[in-house]
């Protein structure tokens, strides 16, 4: 098989996060990213079957009124509901970490100077 | 009916075959004709027989067919077998009466004797054949349509059918398919919720001990300065109250680590004696204090030096004995080794602990191994405890590979006992360790760095070690950058570092110390960590650190590891000029540029990648700034969340931890329902910081 990467698509409104984060996955070689600036984008991309998403969970800084994470989480899991899905924060918050793994993701991953690592391990666990 | 030779010629020239036959030829033929009866579906002949004559019908009727379809039908006047006067060869169809009939046979012979000289004849039969001969080929080739049709027929019904069952085939799979998938997401699901619940459970250990530290690091530095008459009684209850907190919480984590497979046993040196002797002095006491004889029997014949876990052997000595102390109001508390079985590598022990206290019924001693189980509600509100020490130790004996028994009667006493087998050491007993008295001799003078980012613990060490060890210099860093600066500028013999800390944690400080040029790199550092598991003391380990110790830390453990970490008479030379190292932080408040030390470490140092990242940081910024000047002016606290929510994440990868911070207060007050206008000057501080951010980095970008 020529295409082994893994498609990965990253949603979050927060634009240098996002270019880091692809940059560094990308760099990786293991990876094809395709990086959204809100939830409804990437949904209407879910018929391109990623392997993952990393959806960021406050998602209305640009676009007031854009579904946040958790909600995207929500519709993501009743259509795709294996589909992975790293939930991230720039808030450490437990009830929200409890909520979105309730809500079906595998992971909560803060916003901070680990995340790309934890990323990476979440990322190469499956 | 019988034919007289006259009537027979005469019928012979009513037929279209005989026409301008003369009569007299035909009488004479007449004459030479066999006549033959056939009932009702009787062969004529057969196909593939030889023929050799040409028939008339006279009288009835006949099918010409070919095996299992039929060619033609023929009536009186009419003859078949034409074939037979042009070739001998096989025939190539049968014929059979389908009523009684009366047949003319005329042999070959006879036929070319008597009309060989009329060519019409033979034109006449020629003619006739090859009418036949087409005839019968449209009547074949309409039989093989017709039967390639009923052929193609089948094959749809066949093919629909088969269809229809690999359908039903292809539903089933399908179906199998689904349960298969809703099999795996439920395992899946399973696998999370472990995670989450494992999760849960480290953060607890971690957000528990941490507070834990701080009590009763503060409470031990309290009592040593001397408190009064009933300030002493409070700290003694603080101190006691903590101790038995942390007790409840290491056996709930225990049992959680046991259900979980999550618990490793170590394999180290064991020496029973000295672990008799260590559960007999901490029991000593209360044994006592109750009028108590605790009585230690440790059989001579083990051997000195075993393999095993020492401190999992002990927990479960000392749970069975003190229970068996805690149960027990007069009498004896017996604690028991003996060697039961030698092998030239194993020794097999019994180890067994008997009391004289008020035992249990068979029925409270079915149930005693089980967790939150005890005897009755009535021992908890009277001798206390969660219930979980006699599972856990059932639980670790049968780790390290034995069962726990009990045995017990109402009002005499109970005993616990278990066997299993220790591998022996031949190797040299463990070494004497240095008395803790002389700890304090030996680390005298010395210098110490402590790390910690939470300030109450940063008390809390500083003072311990400072009352432990008069006369050692300590100094203190929030977290590993500050210690990484203050390591190349002062003297140290020890660093003691905790992991998790904000701006560059303990590992990567660590790795940064030990990438130091000779002699910085060599500084014993030991980590000094809420997580103690075995995974966290390698992976401290494996980043460079010398030794791990638990928070809330025991006195004599902290000193007996700073005791091995240190060589005592080789302290660090340092040379009299420093050696050139990375420059440090520039410190004029304009100028908020910190080392990038994060981007440098993801990118691997690539300049383009963290400008590039730089450039997205003032893009965001330019954007955000008017953003939150506005929200400011018109008093919108969701648009000033929006727009700091996002500056938080990118504050802290450039390490302006100070403005991350700031960026989280305003958020956190935010959520907490707080208006823009009551947190004006917090929003006014972010703006100025940022402004001189982005001026700092654009002055960077240029360069």
């Amino acid at each position: 098989m020529a295409d082994q990467k893994k498609k990965i698509f990253i949603v979050d409104d927060d634009n240098m996060f996002c270019t880091m984060l692809s940059d560094h996955l990308e760099e990786q070689g293991n990876f094809d990213v395709v990086v959204f600036g809100t939830g409804e984008e990437c949904l209407e991309r879910l018929s391109d079957q990623p392997d993952a998403i990393i959806l960021d969970y406050y998602l209305d800084a640009n676009v007031p009124g854009a579904k946040n994470g958790l909600e995207i989480l929500h519709i993501i899991h009743k259509t795709s509901p294996d589909l992975k899905v790293i939930m991230l924060s720039a808030q450490e918050h437990y009830g929200v970490a409890l909520q979105t793994i309730a809500g079906g993701a595998v992971s909560y991953v803060i916003k901070d100077l680990k995340s790309f690592q934890e990323i990476d391990a979440i990322l190469t666990e499956s | 009916m019988p034919f007289t030779v006259n009537a027979l010629a005469e019928q012979l020239g009513q037929m279209d075959i005989f026409q301008s036959i003369p009569a007299p030829v035909l009488l004479h033929l007449a004459g030479k004709i066999r006549l033959e009866q056939f009932d009702t579906g009787a062969l004529v002949f057969l196909k593939e027989q030889p023929g050799r004559a040409l028939y008339l019908i006279l009288d009835g009727a006949a099918r010409v067919h070919d095996g299992d379809y039929t060619l033609t039908h023929m009536h009186t006047g009419h003859c078949f077998g034409e074939m037979a006067l042009l070739d001998e060869g096989p025939r190539s169809m049968s014929v059979s009466a389908t009523a009684p009939s009366t047949l003319a046979r005329i042999d070959r012979d006879v036929f070319f004797d008597v009309l060989g000289d009329y060519p019409d004849i033979m034109q006449r039969i020629v003619s006739l054949l090859t009418r036949r001969l087409r005839f019968q080929t449209d009547k074949t080739l309409e039989e093989l349509r017709r039967r390639e049709e009923k052929l193609s027929q089948l094959v749809e019904e066949r093919t629909a059918e088969l269809m229809r069952q690999m359908a039903e085939a292809e539903h089933l799979r399908e179906k199998a398919e689904l349960e298969k998938q809703e099999a795996e997401r439920q395992r899946r699901r399973a696998e999370q919720s472990e995670r989450a619940e494992q999760q849960f459970l480290a953060n607890m250990s971690h957000e528990i001990r941490t507070p834990m530290n701080a009590v009763m690091g503060m409470t031990n530095l309290l009592l040593q300065k001397k408190p009064r008459e009933d300030q002493l009684l409070y700290l003694h209850s603080i101190r006691q109250s903590s101790e038995a907190l942390l007790v409840i919480l290491n056996d709930i984590l225990d049992i959680s680590k046991i259900q979980a497979g999550k618990l490793e046993l170590e394999n180290t040196g064991l020496e029973v004696a000295a672990i008799l002797e260590q559960v007999r002095t901490t029991l000593q006491f209360r044994a006592e204090e109750k009028g108590l004889t605790l009585t230690v029997e440790c059989d001579t014949a083990i051997p000195p030096l075993l393999t095993g876990d020492p401190v999992r052997l002990q927990q479960v000595l000392l749970n069975l004995a003190g229970n068996a102390v805690k149960f027990t109001d007069k009498g004896v508390v017996m604690l028991i080794a003996r060697q039961t079985g030698l092998t030239r590598t194993h020794s097999r022990l019994h180890f067994e602990v008997r009391d004289t206290g008020i035992g249990m019924t068979p029925e409270q001693l079915a149930v005693v191994f089980e967790s939150f189980r005890q005897a009755s509600s009535e021992t908890t509100r009277k001798y206390g405890g969660t219930g979980l020490g006699l599972s856990i130790s059932k639980q670790l004996v049968e780790l390290l590979g034995g069962s726990l028994a009990a045995k017990s009667s109402p009002g005499k006493g109970s005993a616990f006992w278990f066997d299993f087998d220790l591998e022996i050491r031949t190797e040299n007993p463990l070494k004497k360790e240095t008395p803790l008295q002389d700890a304090a001799a030996v680390l005298r003078n010395k210098r110490i760095l402590v790390v910690e980012d939470n300030p109450f613990n940063r008390i809390v060490a500083v003072e311990t070690l400072e009352l432990l060890l008069p006369g050692v210099t300590i100094q203190t860093a929030e977290h590993g950058l500050e210690a990484l600066r203050l390591v190349q500028e002062s003297r140290f013999d020890v660093i003691l570092m905790d992991i998790s800390m904000p701006v560059m944690d303990g590992l990567e400080a660590t790795q940064a110390i030990r990438a130091l040029p000779p002699p910085y790199n060599a500084i014993p550092i030991i980590a000094f960590t809420a997580s103690v598991t075995k995974k966290e003391v390698r992976r401290c380990l494996g980043h460079g650190m010398n030794a791990c110790i638990p928070k809330p830390f025991k006195d004599a453990e902290l000193l007996r590891t700073l005791l091995a970490v240190i060589e005592p008479n080789d302290t660090l030379q340092l040379p009299e000029e420093p050696p050139p190292g990375p420059e440090p932080p520039a410190a004029e408040p304009e100028n908020p540029i910190q080392p990038l030390v994060f981007l440098e470490q993801l990118t691997g140092g690539n300049i383009l990648r963290i400008r590039k990242y730089l450039g997205l940081y003032l893009q965001s910024t330019t954007a955000a700034l008017p953003r939150i000047e506005a929200a400011l002016e018109t008093n919108d606290p969701e648009e000033l969340r929006r727009a700091v929510h996002t500056l938080k994440p990118q504050f802290r990868f450039l390490g302006l931890e100070t403005m991350a911070e700031l960026a989280q207060e305003i958020e956190t007050q935010l959520l907490e329902k707080a208006t823009p206008a009551t947190l004006s000057t917090p929003v006014r501080q972010l703006i100025g910081a940022i402004r001189r951010s982005v001026a700092s980095y654009e002055n960077y970008l240029q360069a």
